[in-house]
């Protein structure tokens, strides 16, 4: 193989002929969503199924979903280096990787979804210190150079540039600081994936998403914080067991991935108690106070089952199957029920995002239909294509796996 | 909402409007002065609200009954330049405020950066965005006026009841020598109330007794849309049909009780 | 190399300090900053001096003051003029969207003549009116050659068209049909009143409308709408649609369509049954009576409008008890209608005493005319256009060898709109004077362009509605953008090439010659201001009952009570006028319902649409003998059962983006027909169907 001498010693990888022709796949989604994006740029914002009312659409819920499931990256982090859960450090590299791929992806998105994105900088120069989007914006530049920073000696441990000796010593020091960047990252996490939460919570002009709270910060706030670093674990360790499906591989030991559904496991558990209690005073105190009834939230096309679905399918389901150890301990069980729990949480950023702006607030307005054009899904598809080539380029090229050799000893 | 998540702001002057819904036959003749006035670009296919830029929209309401009982009136909805705004403390870049003597929440394109946010919070759907770049047929741009400037595509904008207007108003009252926050009730129009031939819209400063609207916000038969979310809106509408006044809100509570 | 801790946090703190001290940053953001803002194919907005100007609408709507805003002698936007009687500061959509109508992508730019493959070609000036002389020439002295139809009712202009063709030897003048003329016609001609009829509805306490949108397309608009305003008259409204004026009277009377005309007759039986006795009695009253009392009897009367013999009864005591009450009837549409419900309209003011008297109806000396004050009748009171159009069909009247066509798109316009292009197609040459590159423009062969109205001076003589008689001159606010010349002065010019004298030099001194005659002062009415007279002819002679009238009245009676679903037709001045396109700035005043895709809303009730097995949304067919369009069904409650309410304005095939594509066009629906007794031709539809659309 022309580049055996990249590939970390001591662990087999496909022929590079055959991981060619993954990248080359790869590289016409990223394409087909470059072309989109362009499409965008060139022609504006109307060739998305975006309009008056639907300000936010598949992107929005994209991004939140990705920031969510991302959220892996620094709980797995505060796990690992404050909380110093030892067994976590075989998974930790990949945590890091798919945090600032999510974070990476989605600021991609903003710069797409945004009416004029040469001015996205306006954010930071003019800042409105009243708005939770301005703490979203602030949080996740922050916390997308500490990603960054985290990611950097992990791809100084590649063979070749190990070999520098100036490299090397870098990635000694980033090393010392991790915990560090660790701390830092999970407060500035905690605080974004809450305001992103609040962004929806503060719009007392949409009766779906507002929320009473606590002193500035709606329950959203809160419960924002409390599904991410509930299935941000769970997804982390998804996309560690579709790695180890496609190459064949076991990369992280079972145990690791039965932890990581524990912990998910019971943060759902008390995500959910706290989710179900707001659900319930929102359909009875909220709700009522604006002058709305449970009911009117729903619609042929934004039904009911969408709310049964998230709380229960992919709620309480899940959170059950997590929480008991035998359920928790049969790979396949332990899989379907992290899909699940992802599920809800892409369900919940969903209703949030497009449902409530679908209802009708006025008396005399109409319900609203929001359906995505294929420019959102390329570009949508384009940033998880994109996630796929890094981890490829990682996993074939970076000791991501720490375990991985000790694995394959039969 | 909790009361911690309110903006007071106490202002002199409360410029608002009172629409008389009864009095309006949704003739459009607002809509096209507006339109004129703010160089609002014109548009082959307005009939698309989803993408089309307006500032000022006409709705038409129905009683929802069967004929011949079957009742309408058409509802004109500016911005309501809200006393407690949900979209100026969502702006992440203080391109929309509410800080300035008259409550006129503000909108400035060139700060704009088309995040849409304030559009999900708005409730009356006020707020549009440019899809595409205005566009006015050869010839036409020469009916542009100076008061407004145009609006690329990728920005959000809104009624703002003609501020320009406004400046206008004080600039002439100061030369006069007289005080630019004391103006006389005609000094200052937007240009869908100047227009408006039933004489519909009526507008003002609020606080100003010897302003017609001082007296008509508080009239029995006058309410704001929505005021159950709390947003104080600065236009009031007048109508003397129960049904007209009842669809300016959500009535959740009134429901139950009729059903039980 | 060795990197220690120490340098370490050294590369870290340098590369932030490096970037930060780095100019490229933020000359970069300045400079985006100041681009964003900038782009160049964003249109830029003029600076300079603001002014205002003022000016008459012209657009063959209702015709009241403006006031145009200007900057740098650049016309910007249009307002009301308060001080013009009829604007009292209003304005309609129509006359707010002006402006921007004249710079309409469909203006014709100079003169045009079509070639021999059907393509307009630009002529010179001087070329074209050689040709058109040359044309002419061979025509004079010959009664059917020549004809003309205008859309000008108020203007001085149709004096010159008049007197040129009275010249030319023909007596083909037609006006653009409008209640205006057939009211006044019905008036003059069947009951032998005097003077053009003026509504003073600003002094009535009670207004009962029967069918016209009073509010919105009817008369003098914009005053009407102002008098509405301050609340002081109370407003019924009879018609077969919940339109603006429905929308805000006191009370919706739904009836069948067209069936104003026995409502206005039924209430006359409940004033007779409660004793009502007209004094001086008018001539014919006894037979009238005898007619009304035959039948319109409650059951009868019910049955033909809809409404219920109680709700007759209470509007009759209603009127009675009222002081001043006001009976206004007409089109739905403003375009006209058979004689019929505008004599019953009249006939019921009569009764009541309403003539010549505080908010009642005014009887309006006519216009003073300058040119031939003693020439034949004055020509709205002559057949109409669609008159001639059927005679001409039925070679009662040889076809033109030649039609002008002044300010009116009758190809669009008129009922029946197969008959009316046919005719235009039988018509060897058409000259057309027009702005824009509508229907009948684009059918004619010479196109010779009036400039805007406000491009040019014109005038305007009471229009329709007017409780007083005004006048006032339409003034030029700008120099017109297009090689165009005012019609008026190139008829002058064109007779003189003919070596006939019309009597003046110039379409200007025509006008200060009739400012003169009237007593008016020039200086002031270039300024904007109005002449009013206040000044009433007596009637002698009313008449209730003749033998037009009783023809009229009789075959009302023939027609069967209504079967298949009726039609009624809705005008709106955001969708222009009979004249315009839709106007590029009115378009944003329509409701989102009003049209989806390229298919125009047609609206029925829930209980019709059950009938006709159709829903909400669904693309139909509607099909008349007359012809067809396609549509989308609006369930709407607002309208009778068994009805549809069909939109006008919509369907133009020429003009600009603005209007094309935009629904069908609903004067395709209607037959031309002739009424007996006033002789009236309009358009009128019965059974309409209604198919699902393949």
């Amino acid at each position: 193989m022309p580049d055996t001498q990249f590939i970390p010693e001591g662990v087999r990888r496909c022929p590079f002929s055959q991981f060619l022709i993954w990248i080359g796949f790869l590289g016409l989604i990223l394409l087909w969503g470059l072309i989109a994006a362009a499409l965008i740029w060139y022609k504006g914002l109307w060739v998305t199924g975006l309009d008056n009312y639907f300000g936010f659409g598949l992107w929005i819920v994209f991004d939140l979903a990705v920031i969510a499931l991302g959220a892996g990256a620094f709980f797995t982090g505060f796990l690992t280096y404050i909380l110093r859960i030892d067994q976590l450090k075989n998974i930790i590299n990949l945590a890091v990787v798919i945090g600032f791929l999510c974070y990476s992806g989605a600021m991609i998105i903003l710069a797409l979804d945004i009416g004029q994105p040469l001015r996205a900088w306006f954010g930071y120069w003019h800042p409105n210190v009243h708005s939770m989007l301005t703490e979203v914006i602030f949080c996740i530049t922050c916390y997308l150079i500490i990603l960054s920073i985290e990611f950097v000696p992990l791809i100084l441990e590649n063979r070749q540039l190990k070999k520098i000796s100036l490299l090397d010593h870098l990635a000694h020091n980033f090393h010392i600081y991790m915990p560090l960047f660790a701390g830092v990252g999970t407060f500035l996490s905690f605080f974004h994936q809450g305001s992103l939460g609040g962004m929806y919570g503060v719009l007392f002009g949409r009766p779906f998403v507002f929320r009473d709270g606590f002193f500035i910060w709606p329950w959203t706030f809160f419960l924002f914080i409390l599904s991410a670093i509930a299935s941000g674990p769970v997804f982390t360790m998804l996309i560690a067991a579709l790695i180890e499906k496609i190459t064949g591989r076991k990369l992280v030991d079972f145990r690791v991935k039965a932890l990581m559904g524990k912990i998910s496991g019971f943060l759902l558990c008390i995500y959910l108690f706290f989710k179900i209690l707001d659900t319930w005073a929102w359909a009875t105190g909220t709700l009522p106070k604006m002058g709305f009834s449970f009911d009117e939230m729903f619609n042929r096309h934004y039904g009911q089952g969408l709310l049964w679905a998230e709380l229960g399918l992919c709620g309480l389901l899940p959170a059950l199957m997590l929480i008991i150890p035998k359920v928790r301990n049969t790979p396949g069980l332990l899989y379907s029920a992290a899909i699940l729990t992802c599920i809800g949480v892409i369900i919940n950023r969903f209703v949030f995002t497009v449902q409530a702006l679908a209802i009708p607030v006025m008396p005399f307005d109409q319900w609203a239909l929001y359906i995505p054009t294929w420019t959102e899904w390329a570009t949508s598809l384009m940033v998880v294509a994109y996630s796929a080539l890094v981890i490829s380029l990682a996993y074939r090229y970076l000791p991501l796996f720490p375990q991985e050799k000790a694995l394959q000893k039969p | 909402m909790s009361e911690s998540m309110r903006i007071h702001h106490h202002f002199e002057i409360r410029w608002g409007m009172v629409i008389d819904i009864d009095k309006c036959t949704g003739c459009g003749a607002c809509v096209v002065a507006c339109q004129a006035e703010n160089n609002i670009p014109p548009n082959p296919d307005p009939f698309d609200r989803m993408r089309d830029p307006h500032w000022l929209i006409v709705y038409k309401l129905s009683n929802h009954k069967k004929f011949p009982e079957h009742d309408t009136a058409y509802l004109p909805r500016p911005c309501m330049q809200c006393g407690n705004p949900s979209c100026a403390s969502v702006c992440p870049v203080i391109a929309t405020t509410k800080d300035e003597e008259g409550g006129i929440v503000s909108q400035i394109y060139p700060r704009c950066i088309g995040c849409r946010y304030c559009m999900a919070a708005c409730p009356y759907h006020s707020r549009v965005f440019n899809w595409f770049d205005p566009v006015w047929p050869e010839g036409m741009d020469k009916t542009l006026t100076p008061f407004v400037s145009t609006r690329p595509r990728g920005v959000v904008e809104k009624c703002t009841f003609c501020h320009h207007r406004w400046q206008i108003a004080k600039e002439e009252a100061r030369k006069r020598g007289e005080n630019p926050m004391h103006l006389d009730e005609q000094a200052y129009i937007p240009a869908c109330a100047e227009v408006c031939p039933t004489g519909a819209i009526h507008f003002g400063d609020l606080h100003n007794p010897e302003h017609i609207v001082h007296k008509l916000a508080r009239s029995p038969y006058a309410f704001r849309i929505l005021e159950n979310l709390g947003t104080e809106p600065q236009v009031y509408y007048l109508s003397r049909r129960d049904w007209v006044r009842k669809q300016g809100d959500n009535h959740f509570r009134q429901e139950e009780k009729k059903n039980s | 190399m060795a990197l220690d801790r120490r340098g370490f946090l050294m590369f870290l703190a340098g590369g932030a300090a490096g970037s930060v001290l780095t100019p490229t940053a933020w000359k970069l953001t300045d400079d985006i900053s100041i681009w964003t803002q900038n782009w160049p194919w964003i249109p830029r907005i003029p600076t300079g001096a603001l002014d205002e100007k003022p000016s008459v609408l012209k657009l063959g709507s209702a015709e009241y003051g403006l006031k145009i805003k200007r900057v740098n002698k650049q016309p910007i936007t249009a307002s009301g003029n308060p001080n013009h009687p009829l604007s009292l500061g209003g304005i309609d959509a129509l006359g707010a969207a002006s402006v921007q109508l004249m710079y309409s992508p469909s203006r014709i730019q100079q003169p045009m003549i079509k070639n021999d493959q059907g393509q307009f070609k630009p002529i010179a000036w001087s070329k074209a009116l050689e040709l058109l002389a040359g044309l002419l020439k061979p025509l004079q002295g010959q009664t059917d050659a020549l004809a003309c139809v205008s859309g000008d009712s108020t203007g001085s202009s149709r004096e010159v068209f008049s007197k040129f063709l009275r010249a030319m030897g023909s007596p083909h003048v037609y006006l653009q049909p409008a209640d205006g003329l057939a009211q006044n016609r019905v008036w003059n001609d069947l009951m032998q009143g005097q003077g053009r009829l003026g509504f003073d509805l600003e002094n009535s306490d009670l207004l009962l409308v029967l069918e016209p949108d009073l509010l919105d397309t009817w008369g003098a608009t914009v005053k009407n709408q102002k008098v509405f305003g301050r609340g002081k008259t109370e407003l019924i409204y009879a018609g077969a649609l919940q339109n603006s004026t429905a929308a805000v009277a006191r009370s919706w009377l739904p009836i069948h369509p067209g069936s104003s005309g026995h409502l206005a007759l039924a209430l006359a039986y409940c004033l007779f049954k409660q004793g009502l006795e007209p004094r001086p009695v008018p001539k014919g009253f006894r037979e009238y009576r005898e007619f009304v009392r035959t039948h319109y009897t409650p059951d009868q009367a019910a049955r033909k409008t809809g409404l219920s013999a109680q709700a007759i009864q209470n509007l009759a005591q209603k009127l009675q008890q009222a002081s001043r009450p006001l009976i206004i009837s007409g089109s739905t549409t403003g375009e006209g209608a058979p004689g019929f419900p505008f004599f019953a309209g009249l006939s019921l003011n009569l009764l009541l005493k309403r003539i010549n008297t505080s908010g009642g109806i005014t009887c309006l000396p006519g216009p003073e005319t300058v040119l031939d004050p003693a020439g034949g009748p004055s020509i709205e009171n002559s057949q109409d256009f669609c008159g001639y159009i059927q005679d001409c069909a039925t070679g009662k009247i040889k076809s033109p060898e030649i039609l002008f066509v002044h300010e009116a798109n009758p190809a669009y316009a008129l009922p029946d709109t197969r008959k009316t292009t046919d005719f235009f197609d039988t018509v060897p040459f058409t000259v057309n004077f027009s702005q824009f590159m509508d229907e009948t423009a684009a059918r004619s062969d010479l196109l010779l362009p009036n400039p805007y109205f406000l491009e040019r001076l014109d005038d305007s003589f009471t229009p329709f509605g007017s409780a007083m008689n005004n006048y006032s001159l339409s003034l030029p606010v700008t120099q017109s953008g297009v090689d165009a010349k005012p019609t008026s002065d190139l008829l002058i010019a064109l007779a003189s090439t003919l070596d006939h004298d019309l009597g003046v030099r110039s379409y200007a001194e025509l006008l200060r010659k009739k400012c003169r005659r009237l007593g008016a002062d020039w200086g002031r009415l270039t300024s904007g201001e109005t002449w009013t007279s206040g000044k009433t002819l007596s009637q002698s002679g009313l008449t209730l009952w003749n033998q037009p009238i009783a023809s009229m009245c009789r075959a009302q009676m023939t027609g069967t009570p209504q079967a298949t679903p009726g039609l009624v037709l809705e005008a709106n001045r955001k969708t222009g006028s009979s004249r315009t396109g839709l106007p590029p700035f009115g378009l944003k005043a329509h409701l989102e319902e009003e049209l989806s895709g390229a298919l125009a809303a047609v609206r029925i009730n829930r209980q019709t649409a059950e009938q006709m097995n159709v829903r909400n949304g669904q693309a139909v067919t509607l099909t008349t003998q007359a012809g067809s369009i396609q549509a989308r069904i609006l369930l709407d409650e607002g309208v009778v059962t068994n009805t549809v309410a069909v939109p006008t304005g919509f369907g133009h095939t020429a003009l600009d983006m603005f209007s094309q594509n935009k629904g069908g066009n609903a004067n395709s629906l209607l037959s031309l027909s002739c009424e007996p007794g006033s002789g009236l031709c309009s358009g009128t539809a019965f059974e309409v169907q209604v198919s699902i659309a393949s």
